[in-house]
């Protein structure tokens, strides 16, 4: 009877949880297949070359050529031998090779984003290309890293696809197993999209090159990726050798342009140095700002790439930055400052379910893939509903993650020319979620969020008033974190879909309506 | 969090007697400023000193001479000396745990027992899991089995051994996605399960008891902190901790007792690297019968 007892108790108390197994449920994307071919896509407006032909490739070996139907041979005698790895490799790459790179890409962000831990002098290391393996491991992915690293592959990889359409549709040459019914179809084949240039060859060759420079530890597993995607896509009778040698050309000559901008656009000096952190806080309070920022971390940690404001733009010029400039906040001590001062005293105070709720879901601080990376998780999930080609998605990405990159840039060009103190240190009392190390005003969240949510309204726009929701939602976060006094918010969104505005404009203009 | 300076009734080597109830009020604070990130220990100026305070109120109850509940129910207030981040604090999780008596034995001048616990724990509140070192618990729902063995010599000297395991679900948590030793696309986080115990070495007459004791808490799987990065809920937290624990009954009333104890933790992967005390009252009774309680 007691020994029963006891029996009983213990199965209830246990059949409660020991059926949990760690295990845990993740999103996965839908498969699709693509709804339009955009056969014009190769006179589609380009960002980096003067245009598609910019690059010049050369006439494929007819369908008929010994050379060609050698190839051929080989795609048959390779599906002969497939085994289990390469399937999964097949089922992997299927759908967009595009998200499946900008995946890895926001992993990395997210490996990568962990502020260096200070020496013990007081002094902060600082991450270095050149020996990027020493502590702190380079890169820091902070969100001007991460939102610069986005727009270079995004707006790479778009390029190299619009030159690739334009080839694909100038020369026909259809898939190995359009061609010859002897290859099997191991995945769904667009009978109608040429395979010469294979867009894959290219996607994995952008991505490969550049995030390979942008992440340098981690180039073993980026070439990995980029050799599976393209043996895949010849096991699947996608795509033949010369289809994907002559991507990689494409990717090549694409990668090499981007990357004369990226070493030049003025990142390697955005980290400033003593003396210009010391000019910008004396600035401050000719810019209306009487108590200028101060680093609230022990030991002081300088500001945040405070020169990025200074980085190359994508879509808006050095003057046009200048005038989004927006005009300063209030001033430190008036009623509206205290006011602000006052609401982040109630949130952080009392934090409610809903607003911490709110705080932490779009918190995306350090360890994670930053809002930047957010937004490329969005923008990924609506392109999929859509089913939207890779040309497509190369679009969507690069207006997307152009604007995001200018949003950052503008940000931080305020930021620095305010020096607007964060509330925690006009008052030691409101604790934060996590305080960012930079100045507060204008809020990097809201223009962020402003600008991607106005670039995909425009590309979705039956999605628009949800984005607009999200994009919002994101920016009072921040307030209900303790980190930004509502005026960073309303004002940073703004400046954000002003942003964003132009990048919708070049959209507009560039030959894909 | 000490794991160890609980009043440690389902887990010791004593019993209730049927019809007994044992109430408890306890407080316990726990203190440290090294922490393990990963295996590396480490200070962090932007903590300063992190202090955790919990009031407990428990109880325990006979309802046999051989099988005893407890049940417990923490509110507890997490707090740094510096830094910028937000205190949290709440009530925690509700546990309760069946004791069974399995064997008693004498033999010449020892006396052997063993006893079996069952217990499980909830959330009572919704607190944030994924804040930590802030977050007042892990937001799971646990299980647990756990053996005690006991001997006691006729000169009241006792040792006790007790060993469990703990069986803990998984959360789910504010964030959509999250990065740890890979990104996982998920709201849900794995809580590692954790294998526990302790040794402990006593006296015990009618008048007080005390002991000292090694205990142990490691997880069972979860990843490491990465250097300089926040600490999640499923990181594979692991301490062991030395301490000792004492209770002296009241003289002029009956089934008074005032427990106090103290731990600190020696070793550590993920976790402070704390020192904890607590003081509680408990009160023994038979509130159902008229016979005196037995000690």
């Amino acid at each position: 009877m007691k020994n029963k007892f006891f029996i009983i108790a213990a199965i209830a108390a246990l059949s409660g949880v020991a059926s949990c197994n760690k295990n845990i449920d993740v999103r996965t994307l839908e498969d699709f297949e693509p709804l339009t071919l955009d056969s014009t896509g190769g006179n589609w407006k380009t960002i980096l070359l003067t245009d598609g032909g910019e690059v010049s490739i050369s006439a494929p070996d007819a369908v008929t050529s010994p050379a060609y139907i050698a190839e051929l041979n080989k795609i048959v005698e390779a599906q002969s031998q497939i085994n289990s790895a390469d399937r999964t490799a097949i089922d992997k790459w299927k759908n967009s090779g595009i998200i499946l790179w900008n995946e890895k890409a926001r992993e990395l962000v997210a490996k990568y984003n962990l502020p260096p831990e200070a020496n013990p002098d007081g002094t902060y290391p600082a991450p270095s290309a050149a020996n990027p393996a020493a502590y702190p491991k380079f890169p820091f992915a902070n969100p001007p890293y991460a939102s610069r690293a986005f727009a270079y592959v995004s707006a790479a990889t778009y390029d190299a696809l619009v030159s690739c359409w334009k080839y694909k549709f100038q020369y026909n040459r259809k898939s190995p197993a359009v061609n010859d019914s002897r290859i099997k179809r191991n995945e769904t084949i667009q009978d109608n999209l040429p395979s010469y240039p294979s867009e894959d060859a290219v996607i994995a060759q952008v991505n490969y090159r550049l995030l390979k420079v942008l992440f340098p530890l981690d180039s073993v597993e980026l070439e990995k990726m980029a050799i599976e995607q393209k043996k895949a896509k010849q096991l699947s009778g996608v795509a033949s050798a010369t289809d994907i040698a002559a991507g990689e050309i494409i990717a090549n000559f694409v990668v090499e342009k981007t990357l004369a901008r990226f070493r030049t656009d003025g990142m390697g000096v955005a980290g400033g140095n003593p003396t210009i952190w010391a000019q910008l806080e004396g600035a401050a309070a000719g810019h209306g700002t009487s108590v200028p920022w101060k680093s609230l971390e022990s030991p002081v940690r300088p500001p945040m790439l405070p020169l990025f404001g200074n980085v190359k733009l994508w879509n808006i010029s050095t003057a046009q930055r200048d005038s989004l400039r927006p005009g300063p906040a209030p001033s430190i001590g008036s009623a509206e400052f205290n006011a602000a001062l006052d609401e982040l005293r109630n949130y952080t105070k009392n934090p409610s379910g809903e607003t911490w709720r709110i705080a932490m879901y779009w918190a995306d601080g350090a360890g994670t893939y930053t809002p930047p990376g957010h937004w490329n998780e969005i923008a990924a999930d609506l392109m999929v509903t859509y089913r939207m080609n890779e040309l497509r998605v190369a679009r969507t990405m690069s207006l997307m993650n152009m604007a995001i990159a200018d949003a950052g840039i503008c940000c931080w060009d305020t930021k620095s020319y305010y020096y607007v103190p964060r509330p925690t240190q006009m008052d030691g009392s409101i604790k934060t979620i996590g305080l960012p190390n930079f100045p507060s005003y204008t809020s990097g969240h809201s223009t962020f969020s402003g600008a991607a949510a106005t670039v995909l309204g425009y590309i979705f726009p039956q999605e628009k008033p949800k984005l607009e929701a999200m994009a919002a939602e994101a920016s009072v976060s921040r307030i209900y974190g303790g980190i930004h006094y509502r005026f960073d918010c309303e004002v940073g969104l703004k400046c954000g879909k002003a942003i964003g505005s132009f990048a919708v404009k070049r959209g507009q203009n560039d030959g894909s309506h | 969090m000490s794991q160890f300076a609980h009043a440690q009734m389902p887990d010791d080597g004593f019993t209730m007697s049927k019809g007994e109830l044992c109430l408890v009020a306890a407080y316990q604070q726990t203190k440290w400023t090294e922490y393990w990130e990963g295996t590396r220990l480490r200070d962090n100026k932007n903590l300063g000193t992190f202090t955790s305070k919990a009031i407990m109120p428990m109880f325990g109850y006979g309802i046999t001479n051989r099988i005893n509940v407890f049940g417990g129910l923490p509110y507890i207030y997490n707090s740094s000396s510096t830094g910028t981040m937000q205190g949290k604090k709440g009530w925690q999780d509700l546990s309760l745990a069946v004791k069974y008596h399995a064997l008693k034995k004498t033999k010449g001048k020892y006396t052997w027992n063993v006893f079996a616990t069952a217990g499980f724990s909830i959330p009572v509140s919704d607190y944030p899991p994924d804040f930590l070192p802030f977050s007042i618990g892990l937001g799971s729902k646990t299980a647990q089995l756990r053996v005690i063995g006991h001997v006691k010599h006729t000169s009241n000297f006792f040792l006790t051994a007790q060993t469990g395991y703990v069986f803990r679900s998984n959360i789910k948590v504010d964030r959509q996605t999250y990065y740890t030793d890979a990104q996982y696309y998920s709201n849900e986080m794995a809580i590692p399960n954790v294998w526990n115990g302790s040794l402990s070495a006593g006296y015990d007459n009618k008048h007080f008891r005390a002991d000292v004791h090694y205990g142990w808490n490691n997880a069972t799987s979860g990843s490491d902190m990465r250097r300089n990065d926040m600490p999640y809920p499923g990181n594979r937290m692991e301490m062991s901790a030395i301490g000792i624990t004492a209770k002296f009954w009241m003289p002029f009333v009956d089934g008074l007792a005032i427990n106090a104890g103290a731990d600190q933790v020696v070793s550590g992967r993920n976790a402070g690297k704390g020192f904890t005390w607590m003081a509680g009252l408990q009160f023994v009774f038979k509130p159902f019968n008229k016979k005196t309680h037995e000690k």
